[in-house]
C-alpha cells in the first residue's frame, strides 16, 4: 500500500529541554496511527509539527510525494481537529463548515452540497443555522471533525479530540470516528494519552516516552509483547515482580528460566493478570488469597506470594471455591522479563523437581 | 408570599446603589438641566442654548471638542489594538518587557504626567534640546499636545481591555483557521477582529466619554482658542460666573456621551438577539 | 473682586505643591489644636480664632506673626484655622452667613479675605465697623487701599503685578506701557502674558492695556457703558497678538509664563511681585530674573482682614488688638520679608534699607475696581484675542 505520511528524523527540542529527537515513522493510506504516551512525551509536538504549527528543527515530513517540511499550516494538505474550543464561536455551524470552501472561492451550490454531505456524515443535519454555543460538547467535536474532513486532507490530525468529553460520549464518538474513517478511507494521525482509546481505535500504535519512540506496533502486539518495561507499565494492567538472577538463571516458584547472558543482578518479571490461573492441586507457585474484589461479571483477586503481590482476574462462577486466606497454587501462562527497561528473552524454561501442592 | 419577600429583598439590595446614583448623579444632572434652561433672572429661557449654538466661539469649541475626541479615540484605539495584538501573539523579551510596563502611566498622577509632558516637549524642553528645536513640531499649546496627552492617559487602560479580550481568543481558534487555509490577513478580519470587536466598542465608549469631558490636559496643554468644552465650561462657570451657560455646555457634553452610550447599548442588544 | 482673582491666581500657581502638602498641612493643624486646648486651662486667657486660606506662604506668615503677638499679649490666644487652596475657601463666608442667620456664634473672630468678601459682608452685616479709635494703626494705612472697604476691613498686605525680565538679555527695560508695547514689537516671540482667564498677571496686562487708553478714574467705573471704550485697548492687544510668544500663545496660569521666562523661552512677562520674589528667594527661578514696575503701573491689590460681628465684646476687643498689632511696622516688615508682599502701611513707616530693596517694585500699582466688568474683559479677550 502507498505511504501517505513519511516522517523522517524529526527533531524539535524546546528551550526547557523537552521535545522530540530523531523520530521516524510512516502511515499508509487509510491507516489510523495513534501516538500514545503520558503528557510531555512529545506526541503533541509530533502532531503539531506535521500540522505545521511547530516548525521542526531537523528532519523531513513528506505527505504523498510532497515534502511539506517548510510549508505553513494553511498550505499543508493536512487538517487538524483540536482538543477543545474547536469551533469558531462567532460563526454558525454552516459558516464554520463552509469557511474553507469560501476561501477557495467555490460555487455556492457546491458549498451547500458539501456542507450537507458533511452534516449527514456526522448525523447532525439540523444544526446548520446554530451557533457552537447552542451545541453539546460531543456535537461540537463532530462538527469540528466534519470541518476537517471538508478540507479533503491527505492526512487528518486529531489532538486528543475526545478528552474533554465524558466516558460514554467518548466511547460513542470513538466508534463513529472508526466508522467514518473506514468509509472514507481516511489516513489519520491520532494523539491520545488514553491507552484504552488507543488500543480500541488504532491500526498501529506508537508508544512514546520522553521524546523517544518506545515501541511501534499493532495494538495486539503492543499489548501482548511490550518491548520495554515502560510500554508494559503504560499499556493495560500488569503485575511486576523483581526477582534475583544468578548464573544467568532466575526462578519464579518452581520454574527456572535460563538466559543467554545478563548484566544485572535482578530482573523484572511482568505477568498479565489474565495469564495467572488459580487452580487446585499442582501448580507453579504457592500463594495465599489476600483480597477479593467483585467487579461485575468477574473479580479481581489479590494473591500474596513469597516474591510479592500478584493480581488476577477470576470468573464469577469460579469464585465460590475461593476465600480470603486460602492457600492456593497458581499457574503462570506467560511471563515476560525485563532487564532495566529492555525486554530480555529467556532461552529455556525448566521445571524444578520440587512440586507444589496445596 | 415568599416570592414577594424575595422581590422586596431584591429591591432593598438595589436601593443603596440606586439612592447613591440618584443623589450623586441623577439629581445634579437634573439641576444642571434645569439651570441650563434659566436666564439670569431665573426664568425659563432657551437663551443659554441659543448662545452656545450661535456664538462662533462656542461653535468652534464644539467642533474642536469633537475633532480632538475623534482623533484621540482613533489614534488610541489603533495603537492600543496594535500593542494588544503584538502582546497576544509574541513572546519575545521585548514583548514581555512591554507586557510588564505598559500600564505604568496609569499609576502616574495626571497632573504630574502633564507637567512632565510639558517639560519634555515644550519648545526648549529636553527633546527639543536633543534633536534641535527646529526639528520638533509644535506640541505645546496645540491640538497635537492634547492628543498626545490623551494617548498617554488612555492607551494603557484601552490596551489592558483589548489584551484581555484577545487573550480570551483560544489559540486553537486561530490555529484551526490557519489549518483551513486562512492567511494572516483573513485570520485578522474574519476571526480576531470579530471576536474582539465587542471589547473595542466598550473601549471606544470609555475613551469617548473620558476625552469629551476631559479638563486638566486640555486646560494646560491645549491652545487658547478654540477650547475643549470642559475647559470652556469651567471658564464660563468660575471665570465668567455664567452658571446658565456653563450648565448648557455641561448638558451638551452629557448628551454627546449619552449618544455614544446609546450606540453602545444598542449594538449590545442587537448582538443579544 | 480683584483680590479674589489674584488669590485664585496664586492658588493655581502652587496647585501642584499644595496638593502634595495638603495632608501634612492638616496634620500640622491638628497638633496646633492640641496645643491651644492645653492652654485653655489658664482661664484668664481670651481665645480668638483667625480664619484664612490660600497658598502656603500665607500660613507661614501667620505662623510667624501669631506667636510674636501672643508673646506680647499674654492674655490673648490666637487660633489659626487655615484652609489650604482648593479646600473650600468659600466655606468660611458661608459659615459666617449661616451663623448670622441663625443668630449664633460663628466662632470666627477674624477673617482674612478679599474685596468681594467685604461686599458680601456688607450686604449681610457680618463684620464690625473699624476706625482709628479702636484700631489706632489704621492711620498709617495707605489711603487708596481703604477705598471700597467702607470701614469694614483692614488692608494689611498687598501685592501687584510687575514686569519680570531676563536681565541677561534685556538691557533697556521698558519704563512705561508704551515702551513695553514697542519692546514687544521689536522683539517678536519674546514676550508672553498668560491667559487672563487663568491667572491674575495676564489679566492685569489685559486690563491695564485697555484702561491705559482711558482716563485714570475709568478703573473705578462699574457701568457697562464703558465697555464701548475698550475698543482701542483691544486693538492694541490684537495688534500685539502676532508678536507674542509663538505668535499668539498664551500659557495657562501665572506659573505658565514664569516657567517660560525661567526656561529662557521668553524674556519679559508680567508676573505677581510676591510670587516672583518668593520663587527668586527659593531659587525656583534663576537669579538673572529681575522685576520692575511700570509707570503707570500694572494693577494689584490688598488682602483684607475683617472682624466678624459676634456680639462677644471680650473677643472683639482681643481681635481689635490683634488687627492693630498686624499693622505695626514689625509685622509689616514680615509681610515684606516673608510674603514678598507690599506692606499695608505707608512705606515711610518701614525700615529704610527695606524700602531700598523693594524699590524696583515699589512703584505704585493701581487697583481695578470695575467689579463684574473684569469678567466681561475676559469674555471679550477669549472671543477676540484667543481665537485670533
Amino acid at each position: 500500500m502507498d505511504i501517505q505520511l513519511d516522517v523522517k528524523n524529526l527533531t524539535h527540542v524546546f528551550k526547557t529541554g523537552e521535545g522530540i529527537r530523531d523520530i521516524n515513522f510512516q502511515i499508509k493510506q487509510g491507516e489510523l496511527l495513534t501516538l500514545l504516551g503520558p503528557s510531555g512525551c512529545g506526541k503533541t509536538t509530533i502532531l503539531r509539527s506535521v500540522g505545521g504549527f511547530i516548525q521542526n528543527q531537523q528532519g523531513k515530513i513528506i505527505v504523498g510525494q510532497e515534502d511539506i517540511t517548510s510549508l505553513s499550516p494553511e498550505k499543508r494538505p493536512t487538517a487538524m481537529v483540536f482538543q477543545s474550543y474547536n469551533l469558531w464561536p462567532h460563526m454558525t455551524v454552516f459558516d464554520n463548515l463552509a469557511f474553507s470552501m469560501k476561501l477557495k472561492k467555490m460555487s455556492k451550490d457546491h458549498i451547500n452540497e458539501r456542507v450537507q454531505w458533511a452534516l449527514r456524515l456526522i448525523r447532525l443535519e439540523n444544526t446548520a443555522k446554530k451557533y457552537p454555543s447552542e451545541l453539546s460538547g460531543g456535537q461540537q467535536q463532530r462538527i469540528a471533525l466534519a470541518r476537517a474532513l471538508l478540507l479533503n486532507p491527505k492526512v487528518l490530525l486529531l489532538d486528543e479530540p475526545f478528552s474533554a468529553l465524558d466516558a460514554k460520549l467518548r466511547y460513542e464518538l470513538r466508534e463513529e470516528l472508526r466508522e467514518i474513517q473506514s468509509k472514507e478511507n481516511l489516513t489519520m494521525l491520532f494523539v491520545t494519552h488514553d491507552q484504552e482509546e488507543a488500543l480500541s481505535i488504532s491500526d498501529r500504535i506508537i508508544v512514546m516516552n520522553k521524546g523517544d519512540i518506545e515501541q511501534m506496533d499493532s495494538p495486539r502486539s503492543i499489548y501482548n509483547e511490550p518491548n520495554t518495561l515502560f510500554v508494559a507499565k503504560f499499556i493495560g494492567k500488569m503485575n511486576f515482580i523483581e526477582i534475583p538472577i544468578a548464573d544467568h538463571k532466575a526462578s519464579i516458584g518452581n520454574n527456572m528460566y535460563h538466559f543467554s547472558h545478563t548484566n544485572s543482578s535482578k530482573l523484572t518479571a511482568a505477568i498479565r493478570p489474565e495469564d495467572i490461573t488459580i487452580q487446585e492441586g499442582k501448580g507453579d507457585w504457592l500463594a495465599s488469597i489476600k483480597k477479593i474484589m467483585i467487579l461485575g461479571h468477574y473479580a479481581e483477586v489479590t494473591l500474596e506470594t513469597e516474591d510479592g503481590i500478584l493480581k488476577t482476574f477470576v470468573e464469577k462462577r469460579k469464585l465460590e471455591s475461593l476465600h480470603v486466606h486460602d492457600q492456593v497454587s497458581i499457574l503462570l501462562q506467560d511471563v515476560r522479563f525485563f532487564e532495566g527497561n529492555d525486554w530480555i528473552k529467556y532461552i529455556k524454561k525448566e521445571e524444578l523437581p520440587t512440586c507444589i501442592t496445596v | 408570599m415568599s416570592k414577594r419577600k424575595e422581590n422586596l429583598l431584591g429591591i432593598a439590595m438595589v436601593m443603596p446603589s440606586f439612592i447613591s446614583l440618584l443623589i450623586l448623579v441623577i439629581w445634579p444632572v437634573m439641576i444642571s438641566i434645569k439651570e441650563s434652561f434659566m436666564n439670569g433672572e431665573g426664568q425659563f429661557s432657551f437663551e443659554n442654548y441659543i448662545y452656545v449654538f450661535t456664538e462662533p466661539m462656542m461653535l468652534n469649541n464644539i467642533k474642536h471638542t469633537v475633532v480632538v475626541t475623534l482623533i484621540s479615540c482613533i489614534i488610541v484605539l489603533f495603537i492600543s489594538y496594535f500593542i494588544a495584538i503584538y502582546l497576544r501573539f509574541t513572546s519575545s523579551k521585548i514583548a514581555n518587557f512591554i507586557r510588564k510596563t505598559y500600564f505604568i502611566p496609569m499609576f502616574v498622577p495626571g497632573i504630574i504626567a502633564i507637567y512632565g509632558f510639558i517639560n519634555t516637549y515644550r519648545d526648549n524642553g529636553w527633546i527639543a534640546r536633543l534633536i534641535g528645536q527646529e526639528n520638533l513640531p509644535v506640541l505645546m499649546y496645540d491640538i497635537k499636545g492634547v492628543v498626545m496627552m490623551n494617548m498617554w492617559f488612555n492607551i494603557p487602560f484601552t490596551t489592558m481591555l483589548l489584551v484581555s479580550a484577545l487573550s480570551a481568543i483560544p489559540d486553537s481558534v486561530i490555529e484551526s483557521a490557519k489549518d483551513v487555509g486562512a492567511t494572516k490577513l483573513k485570520i485578522f478580519w474574519k476571526f480576531i477582529f470579530p471576536l474582539s470587536y465587542k471589547t473595542m466598542l466598550v473601549a471606544t465608549t470609555f475613551l469617548f466619554m473620558g476625552i469629551v469631558g476631559s479638563f486638566t490636559a486640555p486646560f494646560l496643554v491645549d491652545s487658547n482658542a478654540p477650547q475643549m468644552l470642559g475647559v470652556s465650561m469651567q471658564q464660563h462657570f468660575s471665570v465668567y460666573h455664567e452658571f446658565g451657560q456653563a450648565s448648557s455646555i455641561a448638558v451638551i457634553m452629557f448628551i454627546m456621551s449619552a449618544g455614544i452610550g446609546y450606540l453602545y447599548i444598542h449594538s449590545m442588544m442587537k448582538e443579544e438577539k | 473682586m480683584y483680590n479674589r482673582v489674584k488669590k485664585l491666581a496664586k492658588k493655581s500657581a502652587v496647585l501642584g505643591m499644595t496638593g502634595l502638602f495638603a495632608l501634612s498641612l492638616t496634620a500640622c493643624g491638628s497638633s496646633e489644636d492640641a496645643a491651644t486646648t492645653s492652654k485653655e486651662s489658664e482661664q484668664e486667657k481670651t481665645e480668638i480664632s483667625l480664619y484664612t486660606g490660600g497658598s502656603l506662604n500665607v500660613k507661614e506668615f501667620w505662623q510667624e506673626v501669631i506667636p510674636a503677638f501672643e508673646e506680647e499679649h499674654q492674655n490673648i490666644d490666637v487660633e489659626l484655622v487655615f484652609l489650604p487652596a482648593g479646600q473650600g475657601g468659600q466655606s468660611t463666608m458661608d459659615r459666617l452667613i449661616a451663623a448670622k442667620k441663625a443668630n449664633k456664634d460663628s466662632e470666627v473672630d477674624i477673617y482674612e479675605g478679599g474685596l468681594a468678601d467685604i461686599v458680601v459682608g456688607e450686604e449681610e452685616g457680618l463684620f464690625t465697623e473699624l476706625n482709628e479709635s479702636n484700631i489706632p494703626n489704621l492711620a498709617n494705612v495707605k489711603a487708596e487701599n481703604l477705598e471700597g472697604t467702607n470701614g469694614l476691613a483692614v488692608p494689611h498686605r498687598a501685592s501687584s503685578v510687575v514686569l519680570a525680565y531676563n536681565s541677561d538679555v534685556v538691557k533697556e527695560v521698558p519704563e512705561t506701557p508704551e515702551e513695553m508695547y514697542q519692546w514687544i514689537k521689536d522683539n517678536p516671540g519674546r514676550f508672553a502674558y498668560n491667559d487672563p482667564t487663568t491667572g491674575g498677571s495676564g489679566s492685569s496686562f489685559v486690563l491695564t492695556t485697555i484702561y491705559n487708553q482711558l482716563p485714570p478714574e475709568a478703573m473705578n467705573v462699574q457701568d457697562e457703558s464703558i465697555m464701548e471704550d475698550w475698543d482701542k485697548g483691544f486693538d492694541i492687544l490684537s495688534e500685539l497678538d502676532s508678536y507674542m510668544y509663538r505668535e499668539g500663545v498664551y500659557p495657562k496660569k501665572n506659573q505658565g509664563t514664569l516657567d517660560l521666562l525661567a526656561n529662557g523661552e521668553v524674556d519679559i512677562i508680567p508676573a505677581w511681585s510676591d510670587m516672583a520674589l518668593e520663587q527668586l528667594d527659593k531659587e525656583l527661578i534663576p537669579e538673572n530674573i529681575k522685576l520692575k514696575q511700570l509707570t503707570p503701573g500694572f494693577t494689584g491689590g490688598p488682602a483684607y482682614m475683617m472682624l466678624a460681628d459676634n456680639g462677644e465684646e471680650e473677643r472683639t476687643e482681643a481681635a481689635e488688638t490683634f488687627l492693630n498689632y498686624v499693622l505695626t511696622p514689625e509685622v509689616q516688615e514680615t509681610v515684606v520679608n516673608k510674603m514678598y508682599g507690599y506692606p499695608g502701611i505707608e512705606w515711610e513707616f518701614l525700615d529704610e534699607e527695606m524700602q531700598k530693596n523693594f524699590e524696583s517694585v515699589s512703584g505704585d500699582y493701581r487697583i481695578f475696581n470695575g467689579g463684574k466688568l473684569g469678567e466681561e474683559v475676559n469674555k471679550r479677550w477669549q472671543k477676540e484675542i484667543a481665537s485670533q
